[in-house]
């Protein structure tokens, strides 16, 4: 038995505190042992709610009666609950040649069992519902093989309308070809989470309760803690002591899948694991705890395959139930129709694939997810997983070298996304690039699934850069663009060529069902280069849709460390500078702060630290403006709901392009954070139609100092 | 049984609570070595794993063993 790591250190620190307290000569709190010591004698108790049961009393108390084992070594404790007054009756007119108490609770299994253990006088007990039989030989090899801290197995058999399996069930196979003693709890996780064929000490239960709240799966929750708490040493029964079990017609057993059962239930049950878990630093512990969590989650599945109109209001009950090991995955089971192709995925950050699990979150429905292992362009950052998860049924990496534009690894990528899905369960795929991996592979992937419904969404313009330049790549050969020409109408075959970004628009353009931008001008912008014809083909299934928000738990998941002065005015701006983003403006707001001596500060998060920090000194506003890096995504979050004030900034495109195809997404994080938002735009972008029709959006043009003058004044600082 | 002062007594529980100090300290210790064995040993039976899978040495083997007959 090791006592873990934690519980060491924990003890240590009450040492500290014992000798402090005596040095001092103070009272010094009474100690608790861990391990109650209990005075009962030697033998067992055997506990039996009796809820109802009237059809099987009598073959209990016949089974009871034929044990061999004296009837000095055991007694049996009746609890009635619930309804019971047919099978009194019954059990009063029979004979019961054994020691024997009789108790009554309120309805309640996990209730009436508690009373039992409290009422026991042996030193250990075992368990035995109103419609199940114990072999000649139970009560006498138990007994033989019971130890302190032991928790004893025995055999069970499952009898099916009358017929029995001779132990072949999947509880019992777990103790086939086993040692006396298991080497892991693990392996015998199925026979730790019910309460019949086994013996476990008196002085585990006495301490360890079951939950009389929970109406079922109680004895998962109550082996779990056992097993957590004591670490107990499991043995498997070597001698004859079959527990037989009666299902089917007629019996007790439940069959029936209903939302208290299959959900409520099993979600508190998850809930008590998942608590047990937090503080569990034992591997062995912890696996089983994940694996009993895990096929609780199952029943869920089980109710969800039946009831899918109710998976939003099933998913509403878990999704904010934040854990690394939370059975998502096991909810989900099977049930995804829509398959998500986004090379980059969290846990890699990535605004393009935190957007795209922000969809999925959006959205509400189970999903399949193909990405790319992005270890070596991307950061990770675990804790994003939180936005989709919930949603996700499988989700597969693929193993290929990350590139944006190098057909040989695109290639890679789109082969084993094909190789590892099974395209028959969908209806539809979803496929969002700022990374062409993701359209080219939706591509095959939809053939190959025999034209799957695609939807294609675009971040971003993708054969232009932001300087409006072309992007190439050689990524057909010219055989496969005929190919490729003589499966879409005449008239678009003109478009197809060898380019990798020319393509990647032009596919999803021809051959998606629908096309999903993010703003109107982005949709203009990229259509540009086709004729009347193309373009009225592509308008006809496309649909706007700007970045989704999360919700407001979101914004509470992870607390920021900023410090920031709550008696000054501070103002946020967070992103990158480039040739197209410049600090100009918002260095300019920061000497506009100078010259008019306002309280209020600029906090600038960027990756490029040193070199921005630099052009403070060089304008002479280190007083004014604080240069962080990079804040994790929800420390981000929950900071953007303490400034005052948050910057957004168009890329300048005006020198390059006809219309700004751009909004920042940063604009979908801050409209729920609560705070001002202050715009600085381009004229004709959709960032400033947006300040336009909204009176709490602040704005000026890029390089209007006037106006900066003039809001930094209304705020009234 | 000669009565104990308050002193002596002070002084025994600080002992005692020495004696257990001093125990958990060293079995925190070896907790600590054990865990690092353990990850240790994961690391190399996935190293294990990856060169079991690993094609061009399995291939390499049937090779030499075809060789060598």
């Amino acid at each position: 038995m090791s006592m873990s790591n934690l519980k060491i250190r924990e003890r240590l620190k009450q040492i500290k505190k014992i000798k402090n307290s005596i040095l001092n000569d103070q009272q010094v709190p009474e100690e608790q042992s861990p391990f109650p010591v209990v005075d009962l004698s030697h033998g067992v108790s055997v506990i039996i709610p009796v809820h109802r049961g009237e059809d099987f009393i009598k073959e209990l108390i016949e089974s009871i009666t034929k044990q061999s084992l004296d009837s000095r070594y055991f007694e049996v404790l009746f609890i009635f609950n619930g309804e019971y007054e047919a099978s009194e009756e019954i059990f009063n007119s029979l004979d019961k040649p054994f020691k024997h108490k009789v108790l009554y609770a309120k309805q309640g299994v996990g209730r009436a069992r508690n009373l039992g253990i409290n009422n026991a006088s042996f030193a250990y007990i075992t368990f035995l519902d109103v419609d199940d039989t114990l072999s000649v030989d139970y009560l006498k090899h138990a007994l033989e093989e019971a130890e302190p801290y032991t928790i004893v197995l025995n055999q069970l058999h499952e009898i099916v309308d009358g017929r029995d399996d001779h132990g072949n069930n999947v509880i019992n196979r777990e103790l086939k070809n086993k040692n006396q003693y298991p080497d892991q709890y693990f392996d015998v996780g199925k026979n730790l989470s019910l309460n019949g064929a086994k013996v476990v000490p008196t002085s585990f239960l006495l301490n360890t309760q079951f939950d009389e709240e929970l109406n079922n799966g109680e004895d998962v929750a109550l082996y779990a803690e056992i097993v957590t708490v004591f670490k107990p040493i499991v043995k498997i029964n070597q001698k004859e002591a079959i527990y037989y079990r009666y299902k089917g017609q007629g019996t007790l057993s439940r069959a029936k899948v209903t939302f208290q059962f299959n959900v409520l239930d099993r979600i508190h049950v998850i809930d008590a694991m998942q608590e047990l878990l937090r503080y569990e630093d034992d591997l062995d512990v912890r696996n089983l705890l994940i694996d009993r969590m895990r096929s609780q989650a199952l029943f869920i599945n089980k109710y969800l395959v039946n009831n899918m109109d109710d998976y939003s209001k099933v998913t509403d009950l878990i999704r904010y139930k934040q854990d690394e090991f939370y059975p998502y995955q096991q909810v989900n089971k099977e049930l995804s129709k829509t398959l998500y192709v986004s090379y980059c995925f969290p846990p890699f950050v990535d605004t393009s694939g935190v957007v795209m699990a922000k969809r999925i979150n959006e959205k509400k429905q189970p999903v399949d997810v193909i990405y790319n292992d992005m270890t070596s362009v991307r950061g990770m950052d675990p804790s994003l997983e939180f936005i989709a998860n919930p949603y996700i049924d499988s989700s597969h990496m693929i193993n290929s070298v990350s590139s944006f534009s190098n057909p040989q690894h695109i290639k890679a990528f789109v082969e084993k996304a094909l190789n590892r899905t099974d395209l028959n369960k969908y209806d539809e795929i979803y496929s969002r690039a700022l990374w062409p991996g993701s359209h080219m592979a939706a591509f095959d992937l939809r053939e190959a699934g025999n034209n799957l419904r695609w939807v294609a969404e675009f971040s971003d313009p993708i054969l232009q850069d932001i300087k409006n330049e072309e992007r190439k790549g050689t990524y057909f050969t010219l055989k496969e663009v005929k190919k490729l020409q003589a499966q879409a109408p005449e008239d678009y075959g003109k478009y197809f060529d060898t380019n990798l970004f020319n393509m990647c628009e032009v596919l999803p353009f021809v051959f998606a069902d629908e096309i999903v931008f993010t703003n109107l001008n982005q949709q203009q912008s990229m259509l540009a280069r086709f004729d009347d014809n193309f373009r009225e083909m592509v308008e006809s299934k496309s649909t706007i849709s700007i970045h989704p928000s999360l919700d407001e738990y979101y914004y509470n998941i992870e607390k920021h460390y900023v410090n920031l002065d709550q008696n000054e005015f501070n103002i946020g701006y967070f992103g990158n500078f480039y040739e197209t983003r410049s600090a100009n403006d918002i260095l300019s707001i920061a000497k506009q702060i100078q010259t008019l001596n306002l309280k209020a500060k600029l906090y600038i998060f960027t990756n490029n630290t040193s070199k921005v920090r630099s052009e403070v000194i060089k304008e002479g506003v280190s007083e004014i403006v604080n240069v962080y890096t990079y804040l994790k995504y929800f420390e981000f979050l929950n900071v953007t709901k303490d400034f005052d004030c948050l910057l957004l900034s168009d890329a300048n495109t005006k020198d390059y392009k006809k219309i700004n195809p751009y909004l920042p997404s940063k604009y979908s994080d801050y409209v729920t954070s609560g705070s001002r938002i202050w715009g600085l735009y381009e004229k004709g972008s959709v960032l400033q139609q947006l300040i336009e029709e909204d009176n709490l959006l602040f704005g000026s043009e890029l390089g209007d100092t006037e106006k900066i003058e003039e809001i930094l004044k209304s705020f009234n600082i | 049984m000669e009565k104990l002062t308050y002193e002596e007594l002070k002084n025994l529980a600080l002992e005692s609570l020495n004696k257990e100090e001093r125990a958990l300290n060293e079995l925190k210790n070896i907790d600590r070595q054990i865990s690092v064995l353990k990850n240790e040993n994961d690391r190399l039976n996935r190293q294990i794993k990856k060169y079991q899978s690993f094609f061009p040495i399995k291939l390499g083997l049937k090779m030499k063993k075809f060789v060598g007959k």
